[in-house]
């Protein structure tokens, strides 16, 4: 099957013969970026234009960091510093998400149940026992991971839809618990959780905690795809594409599901426990269903398995309902409406593994007459690059 | 535990169960048919509510129930629930056929919010719950001193009767043979010179017209809709499709049941806080014994 | 070469990631306050939810606000200027809500009046006292509220502890119940009335049995009809929303189970005697609102000015948001200013009668001044009941 086919990996489409992908997967680095760099074995581009590429990109890149660094000097008002919070809080999330619906493959709808352990963990301790945010993580993260163990030991054999029953029934046990008991604090949840202290720094602003949230993003996406290109993250992506043939190459499917899902909830408890921080308070209505589904819905549009789909999707899905609030009681309609509108149109998400199709943009433009189709044609011949049409 | 506190507890469950089994079905089926968790079910059940609330309400006068009224609106929510799903899959299920199942569940998802804020943004409907036109009499009769209405004897035995008619079209027809031919392997059937894009539609418009006929007898019963009536059942139904076996009629209404009773009576035994946890705790070791529901068949994977 | 594609890929992200944030920049628009002169509007900022499953009780509080805000701008506004609302919603949500006080406060907003929903308050609350203008909340009344000592928060409706004090009174003295099952919906104050008022039974004649919780989607109450039957109660006291406690009372009474039901203040609504129908007869409730449900001609104005204004009946928040935009109104004349700390200072002194009795507020922003009565159903309405609690 050809790399740049728009069916994204994992499609159900009964009858076709996925048992090469799943092989060539296994072996495989990551696809689109050994095709990007020519690295196929055609004649080397030309090396004043990689240059100048590599160049762009550098300085593309860092001017990318540095506007995402020095957004809070920008004076832009509290509101848009709050969802910039909140998406890089969605990006944290999403890439957790990432590992057990992204690499994995399985479906997970319950995924706010690690959010909440480690929200509640943080609260709990900080709250009660008076200890420093800082070290209420590492039980959190515990206790997210004993919650995977404990959940995914027994499921995990299941098949995707059975498995995502049970994670639902997972999230709404979580959920049911916390709002139940006293110790919790009940449907109250638990107020006055402490800011983060970090050395002699205490962190109190919405700027502060962007930039908090800022750094937890950036070390999730190093760690993503640290682990996307080791041997742990192609056996994860053998097992999405097919796990009968993950299974028959030697791969063990239901321990690798198993790691799978303990990192997606050590990423979500971690980001539960500063979410406390930063809200000051937590209540249950916060980790039902609808923030499951809130991660999923992100990962889905943004493309599944893709990082940086992620993170757009994660933007997308918290800045749109804000931007549609001129609509008032309207805007979660419009919102629907868009969504519906993404799906159909662009199934395999806005940034897809397969990268966001601007090479074949380039080629679309490239078949029209005129200087520049002509200038595109022309350098892409010389850099030797194929594509199948 | 007496006896005396278990079995009305039982009865209600399977009360509440034959709801849960109506939608279910629909979502078992449309679940075999395209490996869809389609969220927007829930919303096909309430949208079918206010719609015959709407037409109920234009032809209701006093407060005497007007059986025939009831039986015809009945019959006219249950076919618009089934185009609502047809609709909804021509518009944005089978455009996306070669998609991704979890960009389908996004998409339902989308559809389910269209759904609900359409409906929130009706002037007149609004957040509002909304009293039913037609309010069924009480009287019954009583079976170890807990009292019965007609009216819920009435609606399990509708309930039975369309769940038995979906079953043998489903597993006595050429029809249904086509359906299960489809779910199983649809290019397959395709060669067999079926027309698979009509029987897909022909699942949804089945499944939706399940959930009109819940909608019409729950409003009936319960005496109120909202808005946001259709999301914790269709969640529940979904869960009772898995727990009896999805893809199949007879494991989905066997999955309400048992979910309407788990819930009934972890209520009476645990008390209604940790009714969906007990529940849910059975569900997770139903499917740990059998992986694939009480009903499910093993549907073995192509390599 | 992997890694010079990954730059490249995280260059896009991060445009895109500036590229949303920037859309929602533009699409904010920032307004700077401008001081009041006689022509220009006092802009009141109002968040509560106009989506989810509480979108009911937003709309109550906007549109009791909205009446209020549109006879007092009828007899002149306030101190000459008029009342313009800005409503956002906060969905009953952290996030949300966080996102609605920024952009109200954004916008220019002198005073925020509403909110339902406490868990959604609670970090709203920094956003105003920054901005040093007055937070009253309608609804959400969450001791954990004026726990954090923000001076600017005011809560209109009373906490638990004067409803549940008139229920204990009410079930132990007027209706002489011996087994009282208590059923609340798993919110803040329903869970909070329930077990005040379990607390305030202890070592009484009435013994509260052990308090059930419903999720408050639940629409088939006949697993707690059981237990109620089981478990021998002798009354039901219900500390849910309306529309649930019209099921619960309906299934109640088909099952055979004729025990006096009486419902808290939440479960006080129109809607509640046209759903629950003749089975709404004979029902109590303990209320502090007194609108055109009972006598008095202040109340029935409201309620007629409502229906006319709104088409729809006014429900339990509707008055408190009333007397919310009233107590604002109030306390900006009496400090002959609008400007926010003058505002918060004679917010502090205001006293005032209002729908839901006299109106003021204890030195950390509780209500003060609440009455609770106990109404009845009968004929189809709700009126006084003959025997009320003593105090």
């Amino acid at each position: 099957m050809a790399n740049g086919s728009s069916s994204p990996p994992g499609t159900s489409d009964i009858g076709s013969d996925v048992s090469a992908r799943g092989i060539r997967a296994a072996a495989e680095p990551s696809r689109p970026a050994a095709r990007r760099a020519g690295a196929s074995g055609g004649p080397r581009p030309d090396s004043r234009l990689a240059t100048m590429a590599r160049n762009r990109s550098a300085l593309i890149v860092l001017a990318a960091l540095a506007a995402a660094a020095i957004l809070p000097e920008t004076g832009q008002g509290n509101y848009v510093m709050s969802i910039a919070v909140q998406i890089e809080i969605l990006m944290c999330l999403v890439l957790g998400l990432n590992f057990v619906v992204g690499y994995a493959g399985m479906l997970d709808l319950g995924f706010a149940a690690f959010f909440a352990i480690g929200a509640y963990m943080t609260g709990l301790l900080s709250v009660d026992l008076h200890w420093p945010i800082l070290a209420t993580i590492p039980p959190a993260i515990g206790a997210a991971l004993l919650g995977a163990v404990f959940v995914g030991l027994p499921t995990l054999r299941l098949r995707s839809d059975y498995l995502a029953v049970v994670t639902l029934g997972f999230g709404e046990i979580i959920q049911e618990v916390v709002t139940n008991l006293n110790q919790t604090g009940g449907p109250e949840g638990i107020s006055g959780i402490p800011p983060l202290r970090i050395g002699g720094l205490v962190v109190t602003t919405n700027d502060g905690y962007y930039n908090v949230f800022l750094v937890l993003v950036l070390v999730f996406v190093a760690v993503s795809f640290r682990v996307r290109h080791s041997r742990l993250g192609r056996a994860w992506l053998a097992i999405r594409e097919d796990e009968d043939t993950a299974q028959a190459m030697g791969i063990k499917v239901r321990r690798f599901k198993l790691y799978a899902y303990m990192a997606g909830s050590v990423f979500g408890s971690i980001t539960g426990s500063l979410y406390g921080s930063a809200f000051i308070a937590i209540a249950p209505p916060s980790f039902g269903f609808n923030e499951s589904l809130l991660v999923v819905m992100a990962v889905s549009i943004g493309g599944i398995g893709s990082i940086w789909g992620g993170l757009l999707g994660a933007g997308i899905v918290v800045a749109f309902p804000e931007v549609f609030r001129q609509f008032a009681q309207a805007r979660l309609l419009v919102f629907g409406v868009v969504l519906v509108l993404i799906m159909v149109l662009r199934p395999q998400g806005v940034w897809p593994e397969s990268g966001l199709g601007l090479d074949r943009a380039a080629r679309f433009v490239a078949r029209f007459p005129g200087r520049r189709g002509e200038a595109i044609a022309a350098r892409r011949r010389a850099a030797g690059v194929e594509r199948t049409p | 535990m007496s006896w005396n506190v278990v079995f009305p507890d039982i009865v209600a469950g399977l009360f509440l169960g034959a709801f849960l089994a109506l939608i279910a079905v629909g979502y078992s089926m449309v679940y075999g048919i395209l490996r869809l968790i389609n969220f927007a079910h829930g919303d096909f059940y309430m949208a079918a509510a206010f719609v015959s609330y709407a037409v109920l309400g234009a032809v209701t006068v006093g407060t005497k129930v007007n059986w025939g009224n009831v039986i015809w609106v009945g019959l006219v929510t249950m076919i618009a629930g089934g185009v609502l799903a047809v609709c909804v899959e021509r518009l944005v299920y089978r455009p996306m056929s070669r998609a991704a199942i979890l960009s389908l569940m996004i998409a339902a998802l989308g559809v389910s919010q269209i759904l609900e804020n359409g409906v929130l943004n009706i002037p007149s409907w609004g957040s509002n719950y909304l009293p039913y036109p037609v309010t069924p009499p009480s009287n019954g009769f009583s079976v170890a001193s807990v009292h019965y209405t007609w009216t819920q004897l009435g609606i399990v035995v509708i309930a039975v009767v369309l769940i038995v008619a979906v079953y043998w079209i489903v597993n006595h027809t050429m029809l249904g043979t086509a359906m299960r031919a489809v779910a199983q392997d649809r290019a397959a059937t395709t060669l067999m010179g079926i027309n698979t894009d009509r029987i897909i539609s022909l699942v949804f418009f089945i499944g939706g017209a399940l959930a009109g006929a819940a909608a019409v007898m729950a409003s009936l019963y319960y005496g109120q809709i909202n808005y946001l009536m259709g999301f914790s059942i269709g969640l529940q139904a979904f869960t009772a499709a898995v727990l009896g076996g999805i893809g199949s009629v007879a494991g989905a209404a066997i999955g309400g049941l048992m979910l309407g009773i788990l819930e009934s009576v972890g209520t009476g035994l645990f008390g209604a806080q940790w009714a969906l946890m007990f529940a849910f705790g059975a569900l997770v070791l139903t499917l740990w014994v059998r992986p694939t529901g009480l009903l499910g068949e093993r549907v073995g994977q192509r390599v | 070469m992997k890694i010079r594609s990954a730059l490249q890929r995280s260059a896009i992200a991060g445009t895109a990631v500036l590229a949303t944030s920037g859309s929602v920049f533009a699409f904010t628009g920032v307004a700077s306050a401008s001081k009041p002169h006689a022509a220009s509007p006092y802009v009141v900022g109002v968040s509560e939810p106009e989506t989810g499953a509480e979108a009911q009780a937003g709309t109550e509080i906007y549109d009791g606000e909205r009446l209020a805000a549109n006879k007092i701008n009828a007899a002149g506004g306030v101190l000459g200027h008029k009342i313009v609302l800005k409503e956002e919603d906060d969905a009953c949500d952290p996030q949300t809500s966080v996102n609605a006080a920024n952009k109200l406060v954004s916008l220019g907003v002198q005073a925020q009046v509403g909110g339902y929903c406490s868990s959604a308050a609670q970090p709203a609350e920094p956003i105003y006292s920054r901005a040093k203008i007055p937070n009253i909340q309608a609804a959400a009344n969450s001791a954990t509220l004026t726990q954090a000592g923000y001076h600017n928060v005011f809560l209109v409706d009373p906490n638990g502890v004067p409803e549940s004090k008139a229920a204990a009174s009410f079930f132990t003295k007027v209706l002489k119940v011996k087994k009282l099952l208590i059923v609340d919906d798993q919110s803040t104050y329903a869970v909070s009335i329930a077990r005040l008022t379990a607390a305030a039974l202890k070592g009484t004649s009435t013994e509260a049995l052990p308090i059930q919780a419903v999720p408050d989607t639940t629409q088939d109450f006949t697993a707690i009809v059981n237990t109620a039957r089981s478990d021998g109660a002798t009354g039901i006291y219900w500390t849910g929303y309306f529309a649930q406690g019209a099921e619960f009372v309906r299934q109640l009474r088909s099952a055979g189970l004729n025990i006096p039901f009486t419902g808290a203040d939440g479960s006080v609504d129109p809607t509640f005697i046209k759903d629950a129908g003749a089975d709404a007869t004979g029902t109590y409730a303990t209320i502090a609102v007194l609108t055109s449900f009972l006598t008095g001609s202040a109340a029935k104005a409201f309620d007629s000015g409502y229906t006319k204004a709104f088409h729809s009946q006014p429900g339990p928040y509707s008055a408190y948001g009333y007397d919310a935009m009233y107590a604002l109104a109030h306390a900006a004349k009496n400090a002959g200013s609008l400007a926010g700390p003058k505002v918060i200072a004679a917010l502090h002194k205001v006293k005032f009668s209002g729908l839901t009795g006299e109106v003021s507020f204890a030195a950390n922003g509780t209500r003060v001044g609440a009455h609770f009565v106990i109404v009845e159903v009968k004929h189809g309405t709700y009126v006084l009941a003959p025997h009320q609690p003593p105090a």
